[in-house]
């Protein structure tokens, strides 16, 4: 390479010595004639007046040029390319959002949100001179289930790598064909409808199990452990389960109201279960102690608090995680608790009080239900785990492809050649 | 490297013909009382009819007025006359023109002035490069003439043959009437020339040049040669020269030529530029001396 100029077959340099023995041939055949003189005394007398000191021996400009033009004939054949420095690229990476986030990688194991991000680091760090940007995840809007809704949060946005709550918490993903292009990075959360054609691909390894994988409107991607399936019709229903989650029940009218404002259905005993699994189980504690004395409690939360009856059975089912924003006031144990796709509380009855309820309990308790919706459940024994692939990584395009120069050098050759033939 | 002279077989011939030429035009200056090969010092010879259109200053006032009849003077150089050619037999004088050496020309003028010798009744010496002379006597007949030329042609004239050299030769110390200096005179100089100057003494420079080294941007570079390389004759030393330094060394020449014709005329000696050529026979430097043309 010679500043950034590429020869592409260098072999041909050797043909160098074709213009080199042409030169040398010239020369030899182009040699001044020698005149024999009688006297060169004047002769020495002129030349220093004219004050030549050197032997004019050189070339003429014909044979000169015919060198040239063979040499650049021979450059043109050793396939020159001009090879501009190679710009910083700059990666971008899309990363695939909504509720498949929150599944997770294995059991017990990270979101697959928090695992396409560790994969999106461990891609960049095979690139550490390149950069890389982040495609935005598109904003998430809580809506308040309540009479008071219309308070609009935002979470997440474009700037910046989002976390695995922004992916989780995000719609999902639908613009996958705008980043198809390379220099693009997808790492998606769940299966994708379409491969990508000039973008890269990384999938990370996920548990898969036979059951909802995505929601999409009223449909929803049903993996058999085969194939991937869109189940239309099917609409996503909470399954309440307790008589703190019956209809009449307060918590049973938020759930309602959750479910109304996100298009799902509440199903409840001695209504038939429909097909698929339920986004959420509401399970709530049937029965308890007779001691209605006992059981009372109080729930509170930011700004407010309610009496409740509690079941008395404590803990719930394994693997729960408190819920934000609601606790049991003045007594241990877990009185609400959630993992994805269930939402277990050990209140069977909540006091309503005579002043209304407080929006704090409603956004508690409803952001509680969404949260423990957006992890479709995956109730299967029956594991696999997805195989992870990696597709090859397109590199963004260089700023300026490589540049062949060989026409240009023959053509040029050409040029002088002709410019060699006598008039 | 000796250089050989070569006369073929015309040449004696053509030295016959150029004496029946002089005879003829000294026989018609003569009747005119022209002597220009005379001068002063010229021995009274006779008398001879004189011709209408002739200058009548040249009459012989006593023989008209003795005789009634107009007659002039004629004069011839003394008997003891003595010519000396002193020819330049260097390397330089090797260089032709039209396949013609400088020196052959000169040769052949030298058997010209050899003619006219005889013709002058005067006895020739040329000088030659090895210090030896071949004498040519004022009698000489045809046979000794071509001796003459055998001889002359047999010469090793060699590179050693400076005229500088010749100048200082005893034949010139003699002091003969007339000296002819023959050559290229690329290594003489005027003052050498000048100094063999003398009353009575006709000296005659012949400055024998080829047309290359007269017009060598003709001659090199009239096809588009850009360097030409020039070999030294004498040193064999080589000199690469272009056309701007053809056109230079042409102006030093010319002024070199108008120096010897200024200082030659300021001290009324005869100095002829002969260019070699085929064009150019020995004839024609003759008839240049003698200042007529052919009969």
């Amino acid at each position: 390479m010679i500043a950034g100029l590429v020869f592409r077959e260098p072999l041909w340099w050797l043909a160098a010595l074709v213009p080199i023995a042409y030169l040398l041939f010239a020369h030899a055949l182009h040699k001044a004639p020698i005149e024999r003189f009688g006297s060169l005394a004047l002769w020495r007398e002129a030349r220093d007046e004219l004050g030549e000191t050197a032997a004019k021996r050189a070339l003429d400009g014909r044979t000169l040029l015919r060198f040239v033009a063979l040499g650049l004939v021979v450059a043109a054949m050793a396939g020159p390319e001009w090879a501009t420095a190679k710009a910083q690229r700059t990666w971008t990476f899309v990363l695939g959002s909504g509720l498949a986030a929150e599944l997770a990688v294995a059991d017990g194991g990270e979101s697959r949100g928090a695992a396409v991000l560790a994969a999106a680091r461990a891609f960049a760090e095979r690139y550490p001179d390149d950069r890389f940007a982040w495609a935005p995840v598109g904003p998430y809007v809580a809506r308040r289930a309540s009479a008071q809704a219309g308070e609009v949060v935002l979470v997440g946005g474009a700037a910046g790598a989002p976390s695995p709550e922004v992916l989780s918490a995000a719609p999902e993903r639908d613009d996958w064909g705008a980043w198809d292009r390379a220099g693009c990075v997808w790492l998606p959360v769940a299966p994708l409808e379409t491969e990508p054609r000039a973008a890269a691909l990384v999938q990370v390894a996920w548990a898969a199990a036979p059951g909802a994988v995505a929601v999409r409107g009223d449909a929803r991607l049903w993996w058999d452990g085969a194939a991937t399936r869109t189940v239309p019709g099917a609409r996503p229903w909470l399954w309440a389960r307790g008589p703190a989650w019956a209809a009449d029940a307060l918590l049973g009218r938020v759930a309602d109201a959750v479910a109304a404002t996100n298009g799902w259905r509440v199903v409840r005993a001695g209504e038939a279960l429909p097909e698929g699994e339920p986004l959420v189980v509401l399970m709530g504690t049937a029965g308890g102690t007779d001691d209605l004395a006992a059981r009372r409690h109080e729930l509170a939360g930011a700004g407010w608090t309610v009496a409740a009856r509690l079941g008395g059975v404590g803990g719930g089912p394994a693997g729960l995680r408190p819920v934000e924003g609601v606790r049991l006031v003045a007594a241990p144990g877990l009185a609400v608790g959630w993992r994805p796709g269930l939402l277990w509380t050990d209140v069977t009855w909540v006091e309503e009080p005579s002043a209304g309820l407080p929006p704090g309990f409603i956004v508690a308790w409803s952001a509680a239900i969404e949260r423990a919706a957006r992890a479709p459940s995956v109730p299967l024994a029956a594991r696999r785990a997805a195989v992870a692939r990696q597709g090859a990584a397109r590199a963004p395009a260089a700023p300026v492809d490589p540049r062949p120069l060989g026409a240009e050098l023959a053509a040029l050759a050409v040029v002088l050649l002709l410019g060699t033939l006598k008039r | 490297m000796a250089v050989r002279v070569r006369f073929d077989a015309r040449m004696m011939g053509r030295l016959g013909r150029l004496i029946g030429r002089l005879r003829a035009l000294r026989s018609r200056r003569e009747g005119r009382g022209i002597t220009r090969w005379g001068g002063a010092g010229d021995a009274f010879a006779g008398h001879r009819p004189w011709q209408p259109g002739e200058d009548a200053r040249h009459l012989d006032w006593n023989m008209l007025a003795r005789h009634d009849q107009p007659f002039v003077r004629v004069f011839e150089r003394e008997a003891a006359e003595r010519w000396a050619v002193l020819l330049d037999v260097s390397d330089s004088m090797d260089m032709a023109s039209d396949e013609r050496s400088k020196l052959q020309l000169a040769a052949e003028t030298v058997l010209g002035i050899a003619a006219l010798a005889v013709e002058a009744r005067a006895t020739l010496v040329l000088v030659a490069s090895d210090g030896r002379q071949i004498e040519v006597a004022r009698t000489a007949d045809q046979a000794e003439l071509m001796h003459f030329l055998a001889r002359t042609e047999a010469c090793d004239v060699g590179l050693d043959g400076a005229l500088g050299a010749l100048l200082a030769s005893a034949s010139v110390r003699e002091r003969p009437g007339r000296v002819f200096i023959i050559g290229d005179l690329d290594e003489l100089h005027t003052d050498e020339v000048c100094a063999l100057a003398a009353p009575g003494r006709d000296l005659v420079v012949l400055r024998f040049l080829a047309r290359a080294e007269l017009v060598p941007t003709e001659v090199f570079f009239a096809g588009g040669a850009r360097v030409v390389e020039l070999e030294d004759l004498e040193s064999g030393a080589q000199l690469p020269a272009t056309l701007a330094t053809a056109r230079a060394y042409e102006r030093l020449l010319g002024h070199d030529l108008d120096v010897w014709r200024r200082v030659c005329t300021r001290h009324k000696l005869h100095f002829g530029l002969v260019e070699v050529g085929s064009d150019t026979t020995f004839e024609d430097v003759i008839d240049g001396l003698v200042g007529g043309g052919r009969a």
